[in-house]
């Protein structure tokens, strides 16, 4: 899972949902090893896009699919814990039964280790903060030995403290096990803080409007230079623009 | 307070002459075999409606077609009055089993329904989850679906239970089997023993709470879990 320069692609993506097309010849690349930020206004099908990824949502047409055959991991919007299961067992159940109880305990307390909650690894997710619940299901997508990681707004709905704490936490994670993310918002500053690559997306139906290769320098939290505030700025304007034309639309509630 | 106003211990016995019936019935021969017999009788009934109930009620929760098909049979079941019931079952089966067979007509389609229930709600989003990391079938029916449904199947077996001891022991006083409180019960109405009567009645209420409570006990200590949302 090294970044060796080679790609996971996507070509000749074709989606529609009753009229409305949302994907035509799409295409898209994603280097290995590498966290690729899909940034586009609410509703421009970003999750469809990952729903194609994961098998969730049958393309009409598609002409290549690497991801079909990889293994995934995600982190979705909500933290989806099973709520009668201890932290442990929520990390533990997306692993049992493919390895070895003592090689499985090892795992699970070295990953709650990393999201520093392995005091809490008896505790129901019921007597957890929003994001804690999430940095358990950051643990889970990381010990679950997948090719690609997959983030649909993993840190939407958590206050910016709480967010920050969450973000620093799956960096730590990522810079130990290297594995290729596809992350999936509409909020720019953490396609910045977290990306290698942003596309910026527009639609439907869905196109690159711009790619942006930051090679993940903004990933430490506590500096803001002022390379950083003009691009996030100039994304932000950007987006913006993008939203006013899909408002216009008044197509774009799909996801 | 009835009594008093009634004054006639034959029609309404005193709360004394009451626990008097009760001091009497412990000490008899055939209490303890008695009570332990209706209660045996009738968590057999609850058994093996709990174990066909989630059965098929799991079945006809994932699969609508079984649900549709079920559905005049459980509202037959549940509609029919159970004296109806008591009748049919005595000429089919032998004095024992009709108590047991009554419990389980009782409490199956409570069961049933609330298993249904459960199933029908379950959380579709944590499923996906778990179909997305790889999970099997198997796992996900015990680990999402069997833990989702379990407070609908306490709230069912613990409603079961309420109505089945009273169905349990309504049967008993028909189909008569040699140790049962039914069977007590009739006795001593039939030697006009009105005290005891009463008593065998508190018997029985006592035995409907202790068991209700039980399921509130063994839910409790299972769903921990629960408490702390």
């Amino acid at each position: 899972m090294e970044n060796n320069g080679l790609t996971y692609k996507i070509e000749g993506l074709g989606l529609r949902y009753d009229s409305l097309i949302l994907y035509k010849d799409f295409e898209i690349k994603i280097k290995k090893g590498s966290i690729v930020s899909m940034l586009g206004p609410s509703g421009c099908g970003k999750t469809t896009l990952l729903n194609v990824m994961g098998n969730i949502a049958k393309p009409d047409e598609i002409k290549v699919n690497d991801f079909k055959t990889l293994s995934k991991s995600f982190i979705f919007q909500e933290h989806r814990l099973l709520p009668w299961k201890t932290v442990y067992d929520n990390v533990a159940f997306v692993i049992k039964k493919r390895i070895d109880e003592k090689q499985m305990q090892e795992l699970v307390n070295e990953y709650l280790r990393q999201v520093e909650l392995l005091e809490f690894k008896d505790y129901y997710p019921g007597e957890l903060s929003g994001g804690m619940k999430q940095r358990v299901a950051i643990a889970r997508a990381f010990v679950y030995p997948s090719d690609v990681l997959v983030m649909d707004e993993p840190f939407k709905g958590l206050d910016v403290r709480t967010k920050r704490v969450v973000m620093e936490t799956f960096i730590k994670a990522w810079e130990k096990d290297k594995r290729t993310v596809v992350f999936v918002t509409h909020d720019v500053e953490e396609a910045l803080r977290l990306g290698d690559e942003i596309h910026i997306l527009d639609g439907p139906p869905v196109k690159v409007v711009e790619k942006v290769c930051t090679k993940g320098v903004f990933r430490d939290m506590r500096t803001e230079t002022l390379e950083f505030r003009n691009l996030r700025n100039r994304l932000k304007c950007l987006l913006d623009g993008v939203c006013e034309v899909l408002d216009g639309t008044g197509e774009n509630d799909e996801e | 307070m009835i009594s008093g106003l009634i004054s006639s211990e034959i029609i309404f016995p005193s709360p004394f002459s009451v626990f008097k019936g009760i001091g009497f019935i412990v000490r008899e021969d055939y209490f303890w075999i008695s009570v332990l017999s209706t209660v045996k009788r009738g968590l057999l009934g609850i058994l093996i409606s709990v174990i066909a109930g989630c059965a098929l009620g799991v079945f006809a929760g994932l699969k609508k077609r079984v649900r549709v098909f079920l559905r005049p049979y459980v509202s037959l079941i549940r509609t029919t009055p159970v004296v109806v019931l008591i009748l049919i079952a005595l000429i089919w089966m032998s004095s024992d089993f009709v108590p047991v067979f009554i419990s389980f007509l009782i409490a199956f389609p409570i069961i049933y329904t609330n298993t249904v229930q459960g199933i029908i709600h379950v959380d579709k989003s944590l499923v996906d989850m778990a179909k997305v990391y790889g999970v099997g079938n198997s796992r996900i029916l015990r680990e999402i679906y069997l833990p989702s449904i379990s407070s609908y199947l306490t709230a069912g077996v613990s409603t079961a239970m309420g109505i089945g001891w009273k169905a349990v022991i309504a049967a008993e006083i028909l189909s008569q089997p040699k140790y049962s409180i039914g069977t007590r019960l009739i006795e001593a109405k039939i030697y006009l023993e009105i005290d005891r009567v009463f008593a065998w009645a508190l018997v029985a209420v006592a035995l409907s709470f202790i068991f209700d409570n039980l399921v509130r006990i063994v839910e409790k200590r299972t769903m921990k879990w629960k408490t702390m949302d």
